[in-house]
């Protein structure tokens, strides 16, 4: 059984929504974000979302840019995603976010097949689309990886039937149409959009984009299955592990608070 | 272009145009097909070939298309020959947006009067 499904079971029996938290390998040094990393555990997360730092980051807004863009300055390599992987995988499950070029130079059997003895439970693929993805979802099911695409506000039914086909783990839902980056409210879509996935899948489905504190976690639990904190947690790396534990310990609290 | 972790190498080029890290599908499938050849061509080539385009023609082409006068003065060189060759070259783009980069490089403006130019357009700018 995928870690992924374990997590969410357990957390359906607990009433509540699980929080995943992203950081990204190599900011703004290997054994800083690793440190980080485990920061984020002792503080409660979920699950962790390893990213694989990219040259070309569409998704990301100014915040993740800038910390992927001194990791990679750092010498962050793919190779050093699976060692953070293999080392925080006994903790959490343990997904990758990564765009999909590194990906396929890495090779995509070779990819999953590295992920999975990391102890990874799956990858993040923002830039990749499901129907043009069948060798990769291959490598992944081969490996019992989950592969997890994305949904918008801007996706047709259709376009969300084949993500809900296709993902195993979760559905990540990005809740507007922009990139990631902290938002003071987030938009009704967000929650629209949860519910019409629901309509056309049973996996989980997991909000990202924009939520920052306890508050905002608190509001995405009430509907969503999960809650993904990427650029706020960046942003507390500046203030050392202990910061990022504190954030964590946040919106852990929130995410048990949503349905209560 | 890209290192072996597929992350995406950093470029330059006189050429603002032809400044990116990329090919697209269409010249990929050319070349992979055999229809095409392509070869490389440094600032210095285009640039000596925009100056014999516009001196010899009065033609002031864009800098990305003096790359392929750079690539065609290039080929008939090796050609045995080159005089009874005929040879048909596709002038892309116009050189009026290229003024700027083309002073410089000729050096017919001084490095303050680029200063000076830049202070004013940020000037215009600011008013704009």
């Amino acid at each position: 059984m995928n870690p992924l499904d374990e997590l969410f079971a357990r957390c359906r029996e607990e009433g509540r929504a699980a929080l995943i938290g992203y950081l990204p390998t190599g900011y703004p040094s290997y054994d800083s974000s690793i440190e980080a990393m485990l920061a984020m555990v002792e503080g409660g997360v979920d699950a962790i979302e390893v990213g694989v730092p990219y040259t070309d980051p569409g998704m990301d807004g100014p915040l993740i840019q800038a910390a992927v863009d001194i990791a990679l300055r750092g010498g962050s390599r793919v190779a050093h995603v699976f060692d953070a992987v293999r080392t925080l995988s006994p903790h959490v499950p343990t997904v990758v976010m990564g765009y999909w070029n590194p990906i396929e130079k890495h090779g995509q059997a070779r990819f999953a097949a590295d992920l999975k003895a990391a102890g990874g439970a799956g990858a993040i693929t923002p830039d990749l689309i499901p129907e043009e993805a069948q060798p990769w979802v291959e490598a992944a099911y081969a490996e019992d990886l989950a592969p997890v695409f994305l949904v918008a506000p801007s996706s047709t039914d259709e376009r969300i039937s084949v993500v809900g086909r296709t993902n195993r783990g979760f559905v990540y839902a990005a809740s507007t149409m922009g990139v990631t980056g902290t938002r003071a409210g987030l938009s009704d879509r967000a929650e629209e959009l949860v519910e019409r996935t629901r309509k056309l899948t049973p996996l989980p489905v997991c909000v990202g984009l924009g939520v920052s504190d306890g508050t905002q976690a608190a509001g995405v639990a009430r509907y969503a299955d999960g809650v993904i904190v990427g650029s706020a947690l960046v942003r507390a790396v500046d203030g050392g592990p202990e910061a990022v534990r504190r954030l964590t310990e946040e919106l852990a609290a929130g995410v048990r608070q949503g349905r209560s | 272009m890209q290192d072996d972790d597929g992350q995406t190498l950093s470029t330059t080029s006189i050429s603002a145009g032809l400044d990116y890290p990329g090919v697209g599908p269409e010249h990929a499938f050319l070349r992979d097909s055999g229809r095409a050849h392509y070869r490389g061509v440094t600032d210095a080539d285009a640039m000596a070939a925009l100056e014999v385009l516009a001196k010899r023609e009065g033609i002031l082409c864009a800098i990305e298309s003096a790359h392929a006068f750079a690539g065609a003065f290039q080929w008939l060189t090796q050609q045995g020959d080159p005089a009874g060759r005929v040879v048909v070259i596709n002038t892309s783009g116009r050189g009026d947006k290229d003024v700027d980069t083309a002073a410089r490089w000729f050096s017919l403006v001084t490095a303050e009067e680029v200063a000076e130019a830049e202070l004013v357009r940020a000037h215009e700018g600011e008013q704009a």
